[in-house]
């Protein structure tokens, strides 16, 4: 029914041989038989959702009869996108599978696009690297060396380029630490994220000797993922509420996480009682270069929870944030549960 | 760093700005009597090799600071020529370079290099890079 609308299909006989299709190749869509001798469709299923390659691969199950409301159940419990019974209409079936393949086709289109920008933005922050540090050094020079012979006026503006100097600098290295990120591979651990949100709040209070902030660390829930870039994840939030609580007389700070609903995720937040921010704006957080505070209040170059928000979601989670202006914020982040460690 | 007249340092760097940098970053330092600049990987070649018979020169540099992208010979091949050889391989190479790729600095390594410099935008933060990193292998090269 499928050969003649020019789709590679790929036909295995049983679930075994299906596992180890979808570990090397990827697929637009899967048609799943229910009851197969061996390992049965739900069973297959719920090993193809658990391997990264095939984990968002679509699966559409199909079945001799209608079997009810458990059935379906069932089906989209183990992560069935759509089910077909038998015997089936051809029109019907082509056009359940050719809407898979056509979002398989346009997001493998995107995912080019994506790579194509980043390494677009990477060559831009690269290149753009060389001169600002010839202007950065050769003013540094001047101001060292021929600051004596300048007036007061001439001391501040040359004052003047080097903090703009520095601000362009720190714009483009968080620029290219964000295309770096769509370039480098995951390298997937299990990860301890209490002791690394420890690890990365005790940095960040001996940075400011002199504030008052209680920071509250609970248990967190295990993750796997790439150590580095979870680091920078906490790395970020961290700098981020302690920058925005600047103003309390007692800052405080806590980092916790829970099971979600479903209890397929983790979902750790990091709560702050600072300025926080209207909640009209929360879909700008996110952004880059994009910041809900004049650089007068707070500064910083508006990349910082575009990062988190960049890793978390290559890792398969999401990110989002509630707050309320001069009450505080509290950032969310979600990632995949492990088996091994709750 | 301490200075030593003896100290003689090699600088492979093609443009003349970033050069006039390196330099005031290292008369900053305060530790080398003087800099050869060459301007390729070729020049700084024929520079080491420049003892009798193209062999190598004496005194040898203390210290090599190679910048990576290098018109003839560039950065990379000069390393590894330079470590092939049975006596030049111990003149320490600190590799200096923009690209804050993991491939490049990977390969740098795997071409002998022994230390590695991504240069900051700011300044001071170069020369204060460059000043532990030329007193740490120019303390090792004197065996101090």
């Amino acid at each position: 029914m499928l050969k003649d609308i020019g789709y590679n299909l790929v036909a295995a006989f049983s679930g075994q041989e299906a596992l180890k299709r979808v570990l090397n190749e990827d697929f637009a869509v899967i048609l799943l038989d229910v009851r197969m001798p061996g390992m049965d469709g739900f069973e297959t299923a719920e090993l193809i959702r658990g391997r990264e390659r095939s984990s968002h691969t679509p699966i559409i199950f199909m079945t001799a009869v209608s079997q009810g409301d458990a059935f379906t159940d069932k089906a989209y419990a183990v992560g069935g996108v759509d089910y077909i019974f038998k015997p089936f209409v051809p029109e019907i079936l082509r056009a359940k599978v050719s809407v898979f393949v056509e979002l398989y086709r346009k997001t493998a289109q995107l995912e080019a696009a994506n790579k194509e920008l980043d390494s677009f933005s990477y060559s831009i922050a690269h290149d753009l690297r060389a001169p600002l540090r010839k202007l950065d050094g050769f003013s540094d020079i001047l101001q060292s060396g021929y600051g004596g012979k300048l007036d007061d006026e001439g001391r501040r503006l040359i004052s003047i380029i080097r903090s703009n100097c520095e601000h362009m600098g720190q714009l483009i290295d968080d620029l290219l630490a964000f295309a770096l990120l769509g370039r480098n591979e995951l390298m997937r651990t299990d990860v301890d994220m209490t002791a690394l949100a420890e690890l990365i709040v005790d940095d960040a209070l001996r940075q400011e000797p002199g504030r008052a902030v209680a920071v509250r660390v609970l248990p967190l829930a295990f993750a796997r993922g790439d150590r580095a870039m979870l680091r920078q994840v906490f790395f970020n939030v961290v700098s981020n509420a302690l920058k925005f609580t600047n103003r309390r007389p007692r800052a405080e700070v806590e980092i916790g996480s829970r099971a979600s609903d479903d209890g397929r995720e983790t979902i750790y937040y990091i709560r702050d009682n600072g300025a926080g921010f209207d909640m009209k704006y929360a879909d700008k957080l996110f952004g880059v270069f994009s910041r809900l505070h004049t650089a007068d209040e707070f500064n910083g170059t508006g990349i910082g929870l575009a990062l988190v928000a960049r890793i978390i979601k290559r890792h398969g989670g999401r990110v989002w944030a509630e707050a309320a202006v001069d009450v505080g914020a509290t950032l969310f982040f979600t990632l995949p549960r492990t088996e091994t460690h709750v | 760093m301490s200075k030593n007249e003896d100290d003689e340092m090699l600088l492979v760097e093609d443009d003349d700005e970033e050069a006039e940098l390196t330099l005031e970053a290292l008369r900053r330092s305060g530790a080398v009597a003087r800099v050869v600049r060459a301007r390729d990987g070729k020049a700084a070649l024929d520079f080491i090799f420049s003892g009798p018979g193209s062999t190598l020169r004496s005194p040898v540099p203390r210290l090599i600071l190679l910048d990576l992208k290098l018109p003839n010979v560039e950065g990379l091949e000069f390393l590894r020529r330079l470590k092939s050889d049975a006596a030049a391989n111990i003149i320490p190479v600190v590799v200096l370079t923009s690209s804050k790729l993991d491939s490049d600095i990977l390969r740098s390594y795997r071409m002998g290099a022994n230390s590695y410099i991504v240069k900051p935008i700011n300044f001071a933060e170069f020369a204060e890079a460059v000043e532990r990193l030329g007193a740490y292998w120019l303390g090792l090269n004197r065996g101090v």
